[in-house]
């Protein structure tokens, strides 16, 4: 194994800081995007669940016997 | 010879050497015109996600500089311009640069995917693809068209912009990609005409060392007009305003009346003088400065809600 100069030590430990540094902020990167995707999933979801329940209690409402009405047209 | 005075004569790769790999100046030009592509397409991408897209798109554009640097070590010795660069100047082994190379177009797409969308990760492969293989290793050394085709490689950034939000690539993405697209040959043959000697040295076959130096300055006129009218069909689409509009109108009839200049000029020429030169390399930086105006009027419309167009030209998407 080759003795590696001052110079050579310090440049090695620098670039090893960085790759440091790295592969932190990759995984910080990671992380950030999963809460974000996350935040979305529940917000849709949150939206889907309101959207539902709404067709659900005007359909219960214009039906009468609350079941759920298809869209067909029929009734006109 | 020992060991130690071995270590003592290698050269010492530094943090910096490693950036340069990544060819930062052209990095930072790619990042801009995907951003541009980010804000024009219709949509909204959360602040994370969008600075992970951009993130996606600068490593993945340092990742085929690293490719290219390592396949272009032999020519890059040779010529004066690029002798000094980290693999040819023995700083950085090529094994390294390539296992940089491979390994940031990995974290680039991994980081695309997972922020945005499928599509905009496979765009974003393609274009590495495109620029560390298809251009590095066929185009560049084998046909004096190796910058009108490859330069699609760095015309891909908007388009993967725009499918990061939408998740698709519709016409109006491909105008933006147009533009840079018929950008790059008057933008890189200005350079090549003062560095022909160095191409020619190296054996690879530019236009103005296959074709001369005429031809050159005549193809860079034709180039420059084809990009003043490329450069307003945004416009036509709805996706620029009267700001872009103003900007490419204005920038391209400069960039037209810098490429008269060098059209007139004996750059290249062997008789070339400091004027034909700097002729030439003005037409260079000012077509640098160029895309960053056009690309930057998009941004500031789109991003800052200055976007007016008018209903009577916008007539293709009904803008």
């Amino acid at each position: 194994m080759t003795d590696l100069t001052k110079e050579q030590l310090k440049a090695r430990k620098k670039r090893n800081a960085f790759l440091a540094l790295g592969i932190v902020l990759f995984m910080g990167l990671i992380f950030a995007i999963t809460l974000v995707k996350i935040q979305e999933d529940v917000a849709r979801d949150q939206n889907w669940e309101s959207e539902t329940s709404g067709w659900q209690s005007s359909d219960v409402a214009e039906s009468g016997d609350g079941a759920p009405v298809a869209v067909t047209g029929e009734d006109e | 010879m020992t060991d130690e005075t071995m270590t003592e004569e290698a050269p010492i790769a530094t943090v910096r050497d490693y950036i340069e790999l990544l060819k930062p100046r052209i990095m930072m030009l790619v990042v801009f015109t995907a951003a541009a592509g980010l804000f024009a397409a219709p949509g909204q991408l959360h602040v994370v996600t969008a600075v992970s897209a951009l993130l996606a798109v600068a490593l993945g554009s340092g990742a085929a500089g690293a490719i290219n640097m390592w396949f272009d070590a032999d020519i890059d010795a040779i010529m004066t311009r690029t002798s000094t660069r980290p693999v040819p100047s023995g700083r950085v082994q090529p094994g390294d640069a390539l296992s940089l190379g491979i390994f940031m177009s990995m974290i680039s797409v991994t980081i695309m995917i997972l922020a945005t969308n499928w599509k905009a990760g496979a765009l974003l492969a393609f274009s590495i693809f495109f620029y560390g293989v298809v251009y590095t290793m066929w185009l560049k050394r084998s046909t004096s068209q190796n910058i009108v085709i490859g330069g699609a490689a760095g015309a891909f950034p908007p388009v993967i912009g725009w499918a990061a939000v939408t998740g698709g690539f519709p016409i109006e993405a491909w105008a933006l990609f147009a533009i840079t697209f018929v950008w790059t040959p008057p933008h890189f043959w200005a350079l090549s005409l003062v560095a022909n000697k160095d191409y020619e040295k190296a054996g690879v076959p530019m236009m103005p060392v296959v074709r001369g130096a005429a031809s050159t300055r005549m193809q860079i006129l034709a180039y420059s007009v084809l990009l003043l009218a490329v450069s307003v069909i945004p416009t036509f689409f709805g996706t620029g305003g009267m700001i872009y509009t103003g900007t490419a109108v204005l920038g391209g009839i400069a960039f037209v009346y810098l490429a008269v200049k060098v059209f007139v000029s004996k750059a290249g020429d062997a008789d070339m003088t400091a004027h034909d030169r700097k002729t030439a390399l003005t037409l260079f930086a000012f077509s640098i400065f160029y895309l960053a105006a056009i690309f930057g009027a998009l941004i500031i419309e789109h991003g800052f809600n200055l976007h007016f167009t008018n209903p009577s030209i916008a007539i293709w998407v009904g803008g």
